[in-house]
């Protein structure tokens, strides 16, 4: 028999001959059948098999019924394609490749589709590190402001209006060697959701890579009230070079704009705010439950049947005034304090003293943005708190 | 996928999406996991896509990854949980906290719609899977035996008694006042 000489040309899989075969015996049980029998005849029409026209209409209108109050989808038609889509520079390069290798798996073919897999291997981890980056540095950023609310709370300084519910900072405590925000007092201690990887939710270490340490970029943005953002990137080494990153933090008021980094910044008592954003690849459900156990002290909670991603977590939330809802293509989640907190039509509004968090899940990619409502103050250290739990339980 | 096979994807994705969704909840019964279920369904299509021409065969492909990913998912253990958070306005599109717990004030109109899907669900739910698969397929999809054997990769034979089983299971399920708010006659077929 002749050697394969890698010219022949390969006849293309059948997409069918692909998928995997339905277990049958697992989805009709023990009812699984392969002729009909008398009991099975009933309600079709014996010559063709095909049910009769009573039955067809009233499917028709319990399926009508059923699927009349049909929401929004959460993902558009480009969020659909964007997902199905390989990841960037995987399509023209990869794909192509192995379009060709179907037919003519020549050296030089499978040179170029190894080259174009090897290129999306890599820009895959490097968006891993620099991910793992952005979720270093944010949370350096909100261990900063945390460590100047807690500052800023003990000198008597802060103007906040400290709420029933506050947390109650100790400060900045260094585990593993990393920074971690810590904070002690009786309405962080609740018991951690089973499962939830960051178990008080209020405790978290810094994300870092592993064994090695990750030299996060941090950026925070302090500004006034109204307009809050924040972000940053950060690096790691990576086991083949160093990625770069880069690193900002700011604080700004209606007057000034200073710079800092890697460290806590000062803003005038009672203006404090602060937006930590940052892109996870997902917004896990045990994310969302650190973010609950981390607000402490609640007493009732609300889930949205529909909002699925929170899964297996859902029971692990049973506490805490969460309103987590789905709206479209966007998964709320609020926390408030108290019972005053509405939610309009356009999003989420809060009267004052209610903190407003939502999270954005959106295409596979999670932007949890937290906020506090302008002229609110009794949030700021309960938002390092959530954002750290959120990153904690996200890595 | 060059730039024209990707805008014929996009077309068909937009085309299809909103009827795969549908099939999708009907299949699973949830909204938020028929957006998951449909986008598993396309990424699965576009792998497929260039290799796949006819649109006939196309829409194949497509539902019998929805129905393969139904049954996946189905079976991950987390999804075996039995959810009971239930938004009392049905849906979570809205709700006010002070409301929680307590009925929101409807019209009789919409109460009676909100019953009648109370029902409509209760009575799709119990039908088994298997049975709950074929109906959709055949009564929404429209596709005849063959083609939800097919799909199914099962024998003609027990698409029809499947059929015939869970019609009568759904006619139990929705007993005579159900059936008779649907204009069935009640001792017809249940």
């Amino acid at each position: 028999m002749p050697e394969h000489d890698g010219n022949d040309p390969v006849e293309p899989t059948d997409p069918f001959d692909e998928l995997e075969p339905i277990d049958l015996a697992a989805l009709f049980g023990d009812e699984l059948d392969d002729e009909p029998d008398d009991v099975g005849d009933v309600g079709l029409d014996e010559a063709v098999g095909e049910p009769d026209e009573a039955d067809a209409l009233l499917l028709a209108q319990l399926f009508a019924t059923d699927l009349a109050d049909e929401p929004a989808s959460r993902f558009s038609v480009a969020d659909l394609v964007a997902v199905a889509r390989p990841a960037d520079g995987a399509d023209s390069g990869a794909a192509a490749a192995a379009t060709t290798q179907r037919s003519a798996p020549d050296p030089a073919v499978r040179r170029a589709r190894d080259a174009a897999m090897d290129e999306v291997a890599r820009r895959r981890r490097r968006r891993s590190w620099t991910s793992r980056g952005l979720l270093a540095a944010a949370a350096v950023a909100v261990l900063a402001v945390g460590a100047t609310a807690a500052l800023n709370s003990q000198g008597g300084s802060d103007t906040a209006s400290s709420s029933s519910s506050e947390l109650n900072a100790a400060g900045a405590v260094s585990r593993n060697g990393q920074q971690a925000y810590s904070a002690a007092g009786s309405s962080v201690q609740q018991a951690a959701p089973a499962g939830t990887p960051e178990s008080s939710g209020a405790v978290a270490p810094a994300p870092n890579a592993p064994n090695a340490p990750s030299s996060g970029g941090s950026g925070a943005t302090v500004k006034s009230p109204s307009e809050m953002s924040g972000g940053g990137s950060g690096s790691a080494p990576d086991q083949g070079g160093t990625e770069s990153g880069s690193s900002a933090a700011s604080t700004s008021d209606s007057s000034e704009t200073s710079s800092a980094s890697g460290s806590a910044s000062s803003a005038p008592a009672g203006t404090l705010t602060v937006a930590t954003r940052c892109q996870l690849p997902r917004l896990s459900g045990a994310a969302v439950a650190a973010a609950v156990g981390a607000l402490g002290r609640p007493s009732s909670v609300q889930l949205d049947a529909a909002v699925d991603p929170l899964g297996a977590c859902r029971d692990q939330v049973i506490s805490g005034q969460v309103f987590v809802t789905g709206d479209g293509s966007r998964l709320t989640v609020l926390v408030a304090q108290d019972l005053d907190v509405e939610l309009s039509a356009g999003g989420p509004t809060s009267s004052s003293g209610a903190a407003v968090r939502s999270a954005q899940l959106h295409n596979g990619v999670s932007r949890v943005l937290v906020t506090t409502p302008a002229g609110s103050s009794v949030t700021d250290r309960q938002l390092t708190q959530v954002a750290t739990a959120v990153l904690g339980a996200q890595r | 996928m060059d730039p024209a096979e990707e805008a014929e994807f996009t077309a068909y994705v937009e085309s299809r999406r909103a009827r795969t969704r549908r099939t999708a909840h009907l299949l699973c019964r949830d909204w938020h996991r028929a957006d998951d279920l449909t986008q598993i369904a396309f990424v699965k299509l576009y792998g497929a896509w260039t290799r796949i021409r006819d649109t006939a065969a196309r829409d194949s492909y497509l539902r019998s990854c929805l129905v393969r990913a139904v049954i996946d998912e189905s079976r991950r253990p987390w999804r075996r949980e039995h959810d009971t958070d239930e938004v009392p306005d049905g849906g979570g599109r809205s709700f006010a906290p002070a409301g929680f717990g307590a009925p929101a004030a409807h019209s009789s109109d919409h109460a009676g719609a909100v019953a009648d899907r109370q029902v409509v669900r209760s009575a799709l739910e119990a039908i088994p899977p298997g049975q709950r698969v074929i109906l959709v397929l055949r009564y929404y999809d429209g596709l005849d035996v063959a083609a939800t054997a097919s799909t199914l990769g099962c024998s003609e034979g027990n698409v029809k008694s499947q059929t015939a089983r869970g019609l009568q299971a759904l006619k139990v399920a929705l007993g005579p006042e159900g059936l008779a708010a649907f204009g069935r006659e009640v001792n017809k077929d249940a």
